[in-house]
């Protein structure tokens, strides 16, 4: 039974909530459904949940609000909201789940299922600090990628390129490289508003890092690390739209 | 050997013989004339024609003339010019013996008279001075130019003279019956004229080119009659000459006695002369005769005398042609430096003919350019503004997509709410919002990926297989050659039409429909099929199947055709059972 806290300030979204748990069985202990951020300051630290459904607008504060003022989160958190784009993205930066609302019943079985297995790993104070780094406007973004032992930390900035392996995506930095097992394409969404340009189907380069671009049929750029990346001929110039 | 023939200059150049009375008088009208105008000028070369051969040693007549020549230049009057050049070419000709000088001189002179009609009579005497300096320097060709144009001058009053200067020219190059043809015509203009002087030195010159053209009887009359003349008139400049010719013409008729005579006669007159020409040639005269008399010593000591002569005659022949070496050089000096100048005029000429007309051809490439460059960019602004005219158009039909998607929608959740069943619809209600928030997002795109497109589909239509209560199922086949991550389309393409395949065709079928969905390559177009087995087109028509969906469809599909310059269509099948729309768009890749 995952001990879980619903933190919402608008009862249809909690009923909602509420009704999803309600057809998995003998899976949710629902121990309170709080509607300020005070309550839940006051509730959370003695009910030790493992699970909250944390809505991000409550009242005049928000669910980040709350995080900051706990001094110890050791639960999972699946963030609520309804449409609020510049904090769905730091969520996928820092890897934190989220559901959004009206909250679909597939979405929210996916969650589940990816929580069950993951509910080992509580020490979020790592990519806490990661999602508040992201959520200022003018710090320097970092993702937050799943490793073996926990999460790993990476800054945007330090990343050369990223390729394709079917379902997975090496991530390289000058320190080497990380397996991620998300496919390129969540990374070229995550990753496209900054530096980062998709030069073939299965890479993705940071502008910033490229040393030397080879025109020619199969055209390529030499990245910081040396490493050779081809660059697709349909994508040539819009490539070269970047050094023009 | 040369022939010897003689010419007494008889002033030729200038006008006449002057008595003294009359230059005192010109002196003194000179000295008191107080302008320096032309008619100063003209009594000065009044003066110097009249005086001049009088005195040809004083060696002040350069610069008596060359002061003349100065006032005619300040005057600007080509006439003074042009004589006071013609005096100081007779100055270097015949007093300093400078040929090349005096040549000069009077080509200076030539070039102004020329000019001008008016002064043809002046003209006969330079061109004779020049004629006469190239018969000297044996330029015959030349000499006879000069001649043969003073011949057809109107204002040579003595044509005799220069047909006797030509005989002379054909004598000297031993073109015997030419000169005695030139000789002769001189003779009648001499004697008409009564020049005595002239006939005489005709006859003389005459006797020799006969005696040498074998005209033996011929010529002892000639010479007997100049000899005739020379006597009777005392004309004692060419006595010698004639003295010699004599010689020679009598040695010829083998009269050695009036030969040894004249011979012996021209020598010691000689003496006083001093003309090494006449000596040499009376010497070897009189060789010839010792040698008919039999007197070989003398013949022999003559002889010689003759070739220490000759010697030096050679010498002066030489001298004579290193002096026509120099007028030749000069002139081809004077001929190389014009045609530099003329060529250079001409590379000058050239050069600023090139380039105008390169500029003129460089501003016209330019301004060609420029036309084209303004084209071209017209024509791209023309082509973006329509882009962007045909981009807005896309957008806003993809936009108009959405509204009539959402009351579709809404009206399937008021269904479900009619019908109490709300746990039903509060899913299909979230369904639609992911739904709405995919169509969205996508909306905003002009392409997406096929995959992208394809699960959009399948959100789709799993919801509305959720209103329709499982009416209908579906497949979606993507041909194995194409790669769906790969290929981009335009968003919802399909929608408006799987929507009527599920609206009008499936909802209405009893039983359980089917859609097929397939894409596929063919002539490198997509052809994207949605094929359903429901009632067909001919059925559905008596509902309201005014499909807004699907009119929107195609004029986006115009809208790309006339954008990206394909033919993208849109076929609609029927079949004996449902119906078949392909919709074929050119093949889009994205890496």
């Amino acid at each position: 039974m995952i001990k879980t806290i619903i933190i919402d300030d608008e009862a249809h979204c909690s009923d909602r909530i509420l009704s999803l748990t309600k057809q998995h069985p003998n899976t949710f202990n629902i121990l309170a459904v709080i509607d300020t951020v005070d309550d839940a300051l006051k509730m959370v630290p003695q009910l030790q949940p493992d699970l909250v459904f944390l809505d991000i607008k409550i009242h005049d504060k928000t669910g980040f609000d709350f995080l900051q003022e706990l001094n110890d989160v050791n639960f999972k958190i699946i963030f609520t909201t309804a449409f609020d784009n510049y904090a769905i993205k730091a969520f996928k930066f820092s890897a934190f789940d989220y559901l959004l609302k009206p909250i679909d019943s597939d979405d929210f079985n996916h969650a589940i299922t990816r929580l069950k297995s993951d509910l080992l790993h509580q020490n979020m104070g790592q990519q806490l600090q990661n999602l508040f780094k992201n959520l200022k406007p003018d710090q320097k973004k970092v993702i937050t990628i799943p490793s073996l032992t926990g999460f790993e930390t990476l800054k945007v900035e330090d990343i050369i390129h990223l390729e394709a392996d079917t379902s997975y995506t090496h991530i390289f930095t000058k320190e080497g490289k990380s397996m991620v097992s998300k496919p390129i394409k969540f990374y070229e969404d995550l990753l496209g508003d900054n530096a980062f340009f998709k030069t073939h189907k299965s890479h993705l380069i940071n502008i910033d890092h490229v040393k030397k671009y080879y025109k020619g049929k199969q055209s390529y750029v030499l990245m910081s690390n040396d490493a050779q990346v081809p660059i697709s001929v349909r994508r040539k110039d819009e490539f070269l739209k970047h050094f023009t | 050997m040369k022939t010897l023939l003689t010419t007494i200059f008889l002033l030729i150049s200038t006008f006449c013989f002057s008595q003294n009375k009359m230059i005192d008088s010109l002196e003194n009208l000179i000295q008191n004339y107080k302008n320096k105008d032309t008619t100063y000028v003209n009594l000065r070369i009044k003066y110097v024609a009249r005086k001049m051969f009088l005195t040809p040693a004083d060696t002040t007549w350069t610069t008596y003339v060359n002061k003349t020549l100065a006032i005619s230049k300040q005057l600007n009057y080509p006439k003074g010019i042009a004589i006071s050049y013609n005096n100081l070419g007779i100055i270097n000709h015949y007093f300093l013996s400078d040929p090349l000088e005096g040549l000069n001189y009077y080509q200076k002179s030539y070039a102004i008279f020329e000019k001008e009609q008016k002064f043809k009579k002046y003209e006969v005497g330079v061109l004779t001075n020049i004629g006469l300096i190239y018969y000297e320097q044996q330029e015959y060709d030349k000499a006879l130019k000069s001649f043969k144009t003073l011949l057809i001058n109107p204002e040579n009053k003595s044509k005799f003279s220069t047909q006797f200067y030509i005989g002379n020219i054909y004598g000297d190059q031993k073109k015997l019956d030419s000169s005695i043809y030139y000789y002769k015509k001189a003779l009648v203009g001499a004697e008409q004229n009564k020049h005595t002087i002239f006939i005489a030195n005709i006859k003389t010159n005459l006797s020799i080119v006969q005696a040498n053209a074998g005209f033996l009887e011929d010529a002892l009359t000639s010479t007997n009659e100049s000899l005739d003349l020379i006597e009777q008139h005392n004309i004692e400049g060419l006595r010698v000459t004639a003295y010699t010719n004599a010689a020679e013409v009598h040695l010829q008729n083998k009269n050695i006695e009036k030969a040894e005579y004249y011979a012996t006669n021209s020598l010691k007159l000689n003496e006083a002369l001093n003309s090494l020409s006449t000596q040499n040639t009376a010497l070897k005269t009189l060789a010839n005769v010792y040698a008919e008399k039999g007197d070989y010593k003398n013949a022999l000591l003559t002889y010689q005398k003759h070739i220490v002569l000759r010697d030096s005659l050679i010498n002066a022949d030489r001298k004579l042609e290193i002096s026509r070496k120099e007028i030749q050089y000069e002139a081809d000096k004077h001929k190389a430096i014009s045609e530099i100048e003329i060529e250079r005029q001409k590379s000058i000429k050239n050069a600023s003919l090139i380039g105008g007309s390169g500029l003129v051809l460089a501003s016209l490439i330019g301004f060609v350019l420029y036309r084209r460059k303004q084209e071209a960019v017209s024509k791209s602004k023309e082509a973006e503004f329509n882009a962007k005219v045909s981009d807005t158009e896309l957008k806003a039909l993809r936009s108009q997509m959405n509204p009539h998607f959402i009351f579709n929608s809404l009206n399937s959740i008021g269904d479900y709410i009619l019908k109490n069943d709300t746990q039903s619809a509060s899913d299909y209600l979230s369904k639609f919002a992911k739904l709405m928030r995919l169509t969205l997002e996508n909306s905003e795109k002009k392409e997406i990926l096929l995959s992208d497109d394809i699960s959009l589909l399948k959100t789709y239509m799993d919801i509305e297989r959720k209103r329709f209560n499982s009416k209908f199922n579906y497949t979606i086949t993507i041909d194995p050659n194409l790669d769906a991550e790969n290929i981009l389309v335009p968003p919802m393409i399909l929608q408006p039409f799987i929507e009527n395949s599920i609206i009008h065709g499936l909802a209405q079928k009893e039983g359980v429909g089917l859609i097929n969905i397939s894409f596929k390559t063919e002539k490198n177009m997509l052809i994207c099929s949605v094929d359903d087995n429901g009632i067909g087109r001919k059925k559905a028509t008596s509902a309201n199947n005014k499909s807004i969906g699907m009119a929107i469809t195609k004029s986006r599909i115009e809208i790309i055709n006339k954008l990206k310059n394909t033919n993208g269509t849109v076929e609609i099948i029927d079949k004996t059972e449902g119906t078949r729309i392909d919709v074929s768009l050119p093949i889009e890749l994205a890496f």
